[in-house]
């Protein structure tokens, strides 16, 4: 009998001592319900990814550390000196109710991308990438593809035991667009250049100061990587800027709104009480232009209501959470093509509003947009495309579970775009747009009340397809009596066989 | 809750953003792991994993140590979390809910087992699988669960005790089936 087992039976018998007599039975069921604790499996990148935002959070939050009433006149004074320099690199940002714009001058990160040769991003997957399994992990972006077996909305009742057990669901993509070809041998990667440039002032500017203890000069080569300004009132924003990564974000100074104290319970809020997408966006827009933050660079805004969708599937509306927070999404435009997250969302910038309080909460993903171009090798292989594309871009091995019900997903013509993903350089992450087909996805059936995808993505960059294929021309199905190699299983069949149509640009 | 935690915590709790890094390493497999058996659904879990830590993170300031465990705290923020989740759908709440095996890695010998030890589990009530469950398979202590689900320490060792109690005699009626089916 282990050590643990005995704490288990001390436990028992402290509460009922005629346990003892039934002490061979109770280790049996201990040690059984200690060997079938599942192993739940998660998706690495997505821990990874988890992790990066956290961290990102948590250095906007650092700033709100420093109070000015216990620095040094000399801290003091170099901060307000920073702040106004800030001031005047973000003109729009100058305070009236503390940060909105009195300028007609709007931040704007114009489109600049400059050409380098051909390759020279190297390697767009990771060269320790596994070739199979279930965690391939390469240069892919977030989400890591998605789909395979996942859990019914229609939560099925066992009659006899009273539990909630959801029935698990098979996605099947299914193409009915148009035929297309892939004449495009070769094209773009776009490579995003990091930093706006300025950072190597601001230290310098930070350089000079000097404090009791700690100087700044005796760190070798600083850089300012991030600050965040902050207004301490209610419902007060914070401005973060992150020197390093280009980018801009505004968000609720969290102290300061409701809705962070943790221990008030609020209502769900009812769908009726949700406003309409145009009082939405009008709200938005009026936002971005009272920070002066121009949209010029991005397409129309749109709603993101991918919940309002799943609602309106839903037989059990109860069964459905309406968020308190709405997000409208300006699609990032690049060389006329909007861009992509791997698993279809749109990017770009964000603004949302918290519909409790109809107040902005958030605006996130105003970045620089400077970035290289390189010529890559494209896949040209419509069949390889469309292989992936019936999979809904999964490329790994996932169990499928024989009594999972299917649910047939139609995608529709593919148009061009660019898909974000990351590659991993020397502990540093680079985000690359890698031109991608976008088949929307046109029809979801009414049974599959929580999916929701705007489209599938599939990357058209030769090395990133090669990879998928190898990794992922399963599924495996794991079945009771036997195991299925790779070697044993044929690639799927591609929907449809196309002739060659020019896709158009 | 050891000291080596403890100074994380501390760490953290004075800005050091490597040591929050270090705590959410730590306690990742286990929230993630936690919420999933709850949700059985893989987007969902990560939705709710990444809500977790977010108000993990937000709340990490007015955690004090001298009066609680990390750990019931944050498996707390995150059974909170799979609560928010379900609110308004009282029906289909089961805070005991157990994951869907179809999804976990496991060899066909082990997934006997947990079909046997699920089928078993079924029997019980809620609460009584939800405690046996963080006892059992979270490896937590009497007084954590007495936290995470907001009840007394001797009553969380009196609601396992009787879940255990249920499961010996559904394992003893099972053995009786079994030997009058052979013979």
């Amino acid at each position: 009998m282990t050590e643990n087992i005995k704490i288990f039976l001390d436990d028992l018998y402290a509460v009922d001592s005629s346990f003892k007599k039934h002490e061979r039975e109770l280790i049996d069921i201990i040690e059984k319900l200690l060997s079938s604790k599942p192993d739940i499996k998660f998706n690495k990148s997505f821990q990874s990814r988890l992790r990066a935002e956290l961290l990102e959070k948590l250095a906007q939050k650092e700033n709100k550390k420093i109070n000015f009433n216990y620095m040094n006149n000399k801290l003091f004074y170099a901060f307000g000196a920073l702040a106004l320099f800030l001031l005047l690199i973000i003109p729009s940002l100058s305070p009236e109710s503390s940060f909105k714009n009195t300028k007609t001058a709007k931040v704007n990160f114009d489109l600049q991308v400059n050409k380098v040769s051909k390759n020279a991003f190297g390697p767009l997957v990771a060269q320790n990438a596994a070739t199979a399994g279930s965690e391939v992990s390469y240069a892919v972006g977030r989400g890591g593809g998605g789909g395979g077996v996942a859990a019914a909305g229609d939560m099925a009742v066992e009659a006899d035991s009273k539990l909630i057990y959801p029935q698990p669901v098979e996605y099947k993509y299914v193409y009915a667009g148009e035929e297309f070809s892939l004449d495009n041998a070769q094209m773009e990667v776009l490579k995003k250049i990091k930093g706006s440039g300025s950072q190597n002032e601001m230290a310098q500017f930070l350089q000079n100061v000097n404090f009791d203890n700690i100087s700044l000069q005796s760190l070798d080569d600083p850089k300012l990587r991030n600050f965040t300004i902050y207004e301490d009132k209610d419902f007060g924003y914070s401005i973060y800027v992150d020197l390093y990564e280009g980018m801009i974000s505004i968000n609720e100074t969290w102290e300061r709104w409701p809705i962070y104290n943790y221990n008030t319970y609020l209502e769900p809020m009812k769908i009726e009480n949700i406003p309409g997408d145009e009082q939405l966006i009008g709200m938005a827009n009026k936002f971005l232009n009272d920070y002066g933050i121009s949209t010029a660079s991005y397409g129309e805004p749109r709603v993101d209501n991918s919940w309002r969708e799943i609602y309106m599937r839903t037989e059990d509306k109860s069964m459905v959470y309406v968020p308190d927070v709405m997000t409208i999404v300006y699609p990032l435009i690049i060389n006329g093509q909007e861009i992509y997250e791997e698993w279809g969302g749109t990017m770009g910038l964000r603004v949302s509003i918290n519909v409790r309080y109809n107040k902005v909460s958030n605006m996130w993903n105003l970045s620089n947009q400077k970035y290289q171009s390189s010529i890559y090798d494209m896949e040209t292989d419509v069949n390889k495309i469309l292989d992936l594309a019936s999979r809904g871009g999964n490329y790994y091995y996932y169990y499928q579970d024989p009594s999972a019900k299917t649910v047939e997903i139609t995608l529709g013509t593919p148009r061009l775009g660019y898909m974000q993903t990351w590659q991993y350089t020397d502990n540093v992450s680079h985000e690359l747009l890698v031109p991608a087909l976008i088949f929307p996805v046109t029809n979801i059936p009414t049974d599959a009340e929580y999916f929701y995808r705007e489209s599938v993505v599939i990357p058209l960059a030769k090395e990133i397809i090669d990879q998928r294929m190898q990794g992922g021309d399963l599924p495996v199905q794991i079945m009771e009596d036997q195991t299925v190699s790779s070697e044993e299983t044929a690639p799927a069949e591609p929907v449809v066989d196309l002739p060659a149509v020019k896709l158009e640009e | 809750m050891d000291n080596k935690e403890l100074a994380l915590i501390q760490a953290c709790q004075s800005g050091n953003n490597e040591a929050f890094g270090q705590l959410y390493d730590q306690y990742f497999k286990k929230i993630y792991s936690f919420i999933y058996y709850k949700v059985s659904h893989k987007e969902s879990a990560e939705d709710l994993v990444a809500d977790t830590f977010y108000k993990a993170l937000a709340n990490l300031k007015k955690f004090n140590s001298a009066q609680g465990n990390f750990n019931a705290w944050i498996y707390r923020i995150a059974r909170n979390t799979v609560i928010d989740h379900y609110r308004g759908s009282k029906d289909v709440q089961d805070l005991g809910a157990l994951p869907d095996f179809s999804e976990i890695d496991s060899t066909i010998d082990q997934r006997l087992s947990l079909e046997e030890v699920r089928d078993k589990l079924y029997k019980l009530n809620e609460t009584q699988r939800e405690i046996i469950i963080l006892r059992v398979w979270h490896d937590l202590s009497y007084q954590e669960i007495a936290e995470i689900v907001g009840k007394s320490e001797d009553n969380c060792k009196m609601i396992f005790s009787r879940g255990i109690k249920e499961l010996r005699l559904s394992l003893a009626s099972l053995i009786i089936l079994f030997t009058m089916l052979i013979n």
